[in-house]
């Protein structure tokens, strides 16, 4: 396979994200209502693509070009295919014409409609780049484009003043966290002596075999004074705790789809980069130096608890589920730590099915959250407001019941109840944990995820048990806010939390199809298992 | 022939500097003796008007250093954007014709290589005219 | 005594008198420019221009010197200069507003460095190299180190053992550039200091703390950034055809006649690129028609309102002096350097640039500068004779016109050398190559006026605006 083979799939989403921009600027207002479309097709024309090679055209083989930047096996593969298959519901829910109850406008882009979809397909398209990258430039380059482009999307997501200041903070933040990355990257390179990841990896395995126990620590000060570098860069892009403060803010300011978008894209590729690190430094035996793995530890269970900790206290429905999604990342983390304790074995490799897992099971119940979001009607009845606090969903599950049972089964699977999707994502990386014998992780995520209870039945509460008009006892209704009348359905939007709802209710209660995703996720967590080169070869790729 | 060759001898690539050191010399020199002399020998006299920055006779309004139009700033952002992609460009213009005689073969990768390059920095460069940056009107 | 004398005067490098006498040459050239700009003004404007100073300095008894045509009148200017007070207003930033001008004239001076004055000169001296055996070649590494100190500064080239009278001695050939310095990156280097010199301008604007200053900083750091590019590209589109970043070769390979009559300078090959270099010296010195940045109607001097005396001196000292840089580049680049048919001699002709006379270097030498006299005359005639742009369309005519020109014609160069280039010696085709370069121009310039016109016309935005009372466009009455 040639480069260009082993790159369509990211080559397609980027051309198109090229013709977006392009359609963006042209006179004609027909050019930019086609935009959404176009990003459509080529997310799903990507995904069966990717299906189909998974499939059928698979040598079964680790796939790389000439010069070894980009390497593909299957975990590269389930990565994309999950970032297109999640994508293509984030194109949806932004679709231009989606309206929520009332009728208003769920979205306002202004002009920026077809760099809106551009711009989404490039952050999708990093975190595929993310996925395939054998090359420390590439994979900071792929952390970037997954992540510029959601600077630019928080900002043109809604014309209103919100949604600047979190598109600035966020900027900045990025920013900062971006340079901490690099220059983790710059140690990393300036002690090895080379960006290529397959050659760092034979380095350390080569340290690891001259010192002579498996077990030594194959980092300099310097090593590891970068790994925890790269450690923060990435638990930036997590919004793990300590790191996490600017989720609360871009969350609630950007509009409801992107911080959709938010909560998953740029947490794929900060999870990715991670793992990819930890591979690199373990050497696929996934030997991992103690004081990484005590910090990942740490990092994994703050992130949980301080997140359903904050969780707890906010007013904001936006708000509340992005501390929901810190304390996600928190619970994937906790798999990374299994990942990165001493054990040996095969642990590691489940816990990083479990992970994989869990990330697809979030993907596909988090969107839907969102996207019932969407549809409810808020206190300021004008476009590209949906419901925000409390007050403004009280009632709403009454009103219309379908989208209250469709936010039950999100919350329901956030929470990890059974028969649905997130209760076998929590089962896995609770079985990990415990085969891990990591038994204070399992008995803090299982606290945790009871904490989590709290607030996501708060927001089923909300919606049915509370009644429209004791939200606003002082206040008439808002005009325009008729909460009898049917929604007007918004096909796209519909579509969109359907298939939230579906997969989540369907991988919850159908065992084989689970199986199924699970085995997929194994498939991909056995990575390449000729990954190190012998010394001949790897000098050659170095060059 | 009896004559024996001296191999060539190259000067050190170092040593091609050298004059430049020698001018920055000069040229601070010359710089600082001319305003130093014009200082000792041109008259000094000062006062209050004469202190005021010159705003056509009027006594000045508010201070000069304040925000200005954003658009100097767009012009900033997209020269950068430009002027890095000439900066690539230096390599490739100093190799491909070497390449084009020496391995024909290999240059045609090297001229679809920069057109795509070129061809994504047009994208962007037609971007931001349809965006309305190249307008000052 | 005198041989002591000149033996260590020979062991000076040529670059240490070259560095010294163009620098000097330089700064009297710019000051006479002053007098030119002003000669070419009351030339174009029909009057005389300054015709009074002389050099008698007023006294009777030099009344020879007296008139001169107003060749004096540099020396008096530079005088005044000096007398003047050096004043600086309060509330401007001392360190900045001293910084600028200097920043201005130190970026100026090093850029003239890479211009390749004179080709390469070769010479042949006699040096007792202690060397007896003369069957084998010595490499010029492998010799003792004092005979190694003994060899001449410079590229030495080769050496024959003199005759036997003098054994051990060596008639070493050696060469040097006839340049400042002879940089592998010259065009790189005087397109990098070139550019510096707009710290000097933004600085000393923001320094003045006067809005003048201010806005004429500004208009001319966005001025100069934008022809920046405009003139890289077109920089490259020479640097593509020869493989070079080195001025010296690149005129070196223009030194040759198409069929023995036309000079093979790029002029002729890239009549397009050489336009484009053009307007972007003008818009980079801020000259008219694009010194907006001091246009005296709007912004009084613009970014040096405040400045006076011998610092007022130093920022129109490195106006005229980076006019000269560029003027001497666009000879390098475009117009064949110090080559001209029948005066700069031909010896060798796969090594144009050699030669071994003294006098053929000066020659050489004294062509380029008349060259870029030439050039720096037709910037004089172009700001007295074309009226001011207004600011948008000096910007658009960078953004829209340029820049997209500019890439053109360099791909255009880039598939013409591509599908033609394979030849060793490319540019030497007996003019074949130059033919399909200039045809090349001419479908870009074609292209792109059929561009032009398939655009959508721009806004009206000079439109006459009616003003109640005026005579020229009256306000229409308005009806009962």
């Amino acid at each position: 396979m040639n480069l260009f083979e082993v790159m369509w799939p990211e080559l397609i989403v980027i051309g198109t994200a090229c013709v977006l921009f392009l359609l963006g600027v042209l006179p004609m207002p027909g050019a930019r209502r086609a935009s959404a479309a176009l990003a459509l097709i080529s997310l799903l024309g990507t995904f069966v693509l990717l299906v189909y090679y998974l499939m059928f055209r698979w040598p079964g083989d680790t796939l790389h070009d000439s010069s070894n930047a980009l390497r593909i096996w299957y975990f590269a593969h389930y990565i994309k295919i999950l970032a297109t298959g999640i994508g293509v519901m984030f194109v949806l829910m932004s679709w231009p014409t989606n309206k929520d109850a009332t009728g208003n406008s769920a979205l306002d882009f202004t002009q920026d409609g077809g760099e809106f979809f551009g711009l989404m397909l490039l952050s999708i398209a990093g975190v595929m780049l993310v996925a395939s990258a054998n090359d420390m430039i590439l994979l900071f380059l792929g952390i970037e484009l997954a992540a510029i482009p959601t600077y630019v999307m928080v900002s043109i997501s809604r014309p209103l003043p919100v949604a600047q200041e979190a598109g600035v903070k966020y900027f900045f933040l990025g920013a900062m966290a971006a340079a901490v990355m690099l220059f983790g990257f710059s140690y990393l390179y300036g002690t090895t002596g080379t960006t290529n990841l397959t050659e760092i990896a034979r380095q350390f395995s080569d340290r690891r075999t001259a010192v002579g126990s498996i077990n030594a620590l194959p980092l300099s000060t310097w090593q590891m004074l970068a790994v925890i570098m790269l450690i923060c860069g990435f638990a930036f892009k997590l919004a793990a705790v300590p790191l996490h403060f600017y989720a609360g803010d871009v969350y609630q300011g950007a509009a409801t789809p992107v911080t959709a978008l938010l909560s998953f894209v740029p947490k794929a590729s900060g999870l990715v980069a991670l793992i990819k690190i930890l591979y690199v430094i373990g050497g696929g035996m996934w030997i991992i130096p103690a004081p990484i793995g005590k910090l990942l530890w740490i990092l994994a269970v703050l992130t949980m608890s301080v997140g359903n900790v904050l969780g707890l206290l906010q007013n904001n429905v936006k708000r509340t589920l992005a501390y929901s999604s810190i304390a996600h990342s928190g619970y994937l983390l906790t798999g990374i730590a299994v990942i990165a304790s001493p054990q040996t074995g095969f642990v590691q490799q489940d816990a990083l099915q479990a992970v994989l897992f869990y990330l697809a099971a979030y993907g596909i119940m988090n969107a839907g959250a969102f996207g019932v979001l969407m549809m409810l009607p808020s206190r300021h009845p004008k476009a590209a407001t949906s419901a925000e606090t409390f007050d403004d969903i009280a009632g709403q599950g009454r009103n219309h019941v379908v989208l209250g049972l469709a936010m039950a089964v999100c919350c329901f699977s956030l929470i990890g109840l059974p028969l649905t999707v997130g209760f076998f994502g929590k089962l896995f990386l609770i079985r990990v944990q415990l085969r891990g014998e990591d038994y204070w992780l399992v008995i803090i995520t299982v606290i945790n995820a009871a904490i989590s209870a709290a607030y996501y039945l708060r927001i089923v509460a909300s919606m049915f048990l509370r009644a429209t008009s004791e939200a606003y006892p002082h206040a008439p209704a808002p005009v325009g806010v008729e909460r009898t009348a049917p929604a007007p359905a918004s096909f796209p939007l519909v579509l969109a939390v359907g298939l939230s709802v579906f997969g989540t209710l369907i991988l919850g209660i159908i065992p084989p199809l689970t199986e199924t995703v699970f085995t997929t996720a194994q498939t991909a967590s056995s990575l390449e298992p000729t990954s190190i080169p012998n010394a001949t070869q790897a000098s050659a790729l170095a060059r | 022939m009896t004559s024996s060759l001296l191999a060539v001898q190259l000067a050190d690539p170092r040593l091609a500097w050298a004059p430049v050191v020698l001018l920055i010399i000069i040229a601070v020199g010359f710089a600082v003796t001319n305003v130093a002399v014009s200082i000792l020998i041109g008259p000094k006299r000062s006062g209050k008007v004469k202190e005021t920055t010159y705003e056509s006779g009027m006594v000045p309004i508010g201070d000069t250093r304040r925000r200005f139009n954003v658009r100097f700033y767009i012009v900033a952002m997209i020269f950068l954007v430009i002027d890095v992609d000439i900066i690539f460009f230096y390599p490739w213009a100093t190799i491909f014709a070497p390449y084009v005689q020496k391995m024909p073969d290999k240059s045609g990768a090297l001229l679809i290589e920069m057109i795509v390059f070129v061809g994504l920095l047009l994208l962007a460069y037609v971007y931001a005219w349809g965006k309305g940056v190249f307008r000052w009107d | 005594m005198m041989d002591t004398l000149k033996d260590w005067l020979f062991w000076i490098p040529a670059w240490f008198w070259i560095t010294l006498v163009v620098h000097f040459t330089i700064l009297g050239t710019v000051a006479y420019l002053i007098l030119l700009e002003r000669k070419v003004a009351s030339w174009v404007q029909d009057r005389i221009g300054p015709n009074r100073v002389g050099f008698d300095f007023g006294l009777p008894f030099l009344w020879f010197l007296k008139g001169m045509n107003g060749l004096g009148q540099p020396l008096a200017d530079g005088l005044k200069f000096i007398f003047k007070e050096d004043y600086r207003p309060g509330g401007v930033d001392k360190i900045l507003f001293t910084l600028a001008p200097g920043i201005m004239i130190l970026t100026i001076i090093i850029s003239i460095a890479a211009v390749p004055w004179g080709g390469i000169k070769q010479s042949t001296r006699a040096i007792d190299l202690g060397v007896n055996d003369t069957s084998a070649p010595v490499p010029a590494d492998q010799l003792t180190a004092a005979a190694q100190k003994k060899l001449p500064p410079g590229e030495v080239v080769y050496g024959v053992p003199t005759p036997a009278d003098q054994p051990g001695t060596y008639n070493v050939t050696f060469r040097y550039s006839f340049q400042i310095a002879d940089l592998d990156i010259g065009v790189l280097f005087i397109l990098a200091t070139l550019s510096l010199a707009v710290y000097g301008v933004v600085i000393g604007g923001w320094a003045s703390n006067n809005k003048y200053s201010f806005l004429g900083g500004l208009r001319a750091t966005a001025n100069m950034i934008s022809y920046e590019v405009p003139l890289g590209l077109a920089v490259l589109t020479i640097v593509l055809m020869y493989g070079t970043l080195d001025l010296g070769t690149i005129v070196e390979k223009q030194a040759w006649m198409w069929h023995g009559i036309i000079p093979a300078w790029n002029i002729f090959t890239q009549p397009l690129a050489f336009l484009m270099f053009l307007v972007c010296i003008h818009a980079e010195a801020n000259r008219a028609p694009f010194d907006l940045a001091e246009a005296e109607q709007e912004l009084v001097g613009g970014y040096h309102t405040e400045y006076s005396s011998m610092r007022f001196a130093l920022f129109f000292l490195a106006e005229y002096a980076g006019m000269l840089t560029t003027s001497a580049v666009c000879v390098a680049l475009f117009f064949g350097g110090w080559h001209f048919p029948g005066l700069t001699g031909n010896t060798d002709p796969n090594n144009p640039a050699v030669t071994s006379h003294l006098l053929i270097a000066i020659v050489r030498c004294v062509v380029f500068f008349v060259k870029t006299l030439l050039i720096i005359f037709v910037f004089m005639w172009v700001r007295w004779s074309l009226p001011r742009f207004r600011f948008d369309q000096l910007m658009g005519l960078a953004w829209r016109a340029l820049i997209p020109m500019s890439l053109v014609i360099l791909f255009a160069t880039a598939v013409v050398i591509y599908f033609f280039g394979h030849d060793r010696a490319l540019m030497r085709v007996g003019g074949k190559m130059g033919l399909i370069l200039l045809a090349a121009n001419v479908v870009t310039l074609i292209v792109f006026f059929g561009a032009y016109l398939l655009l959508p016309a721009p806004p009206p935005t000079n439109r006459r605006i009616r003003i109640p009372g005026s005579r020229f466009n009256p306000e229409p009455a308005l009806s009962a």
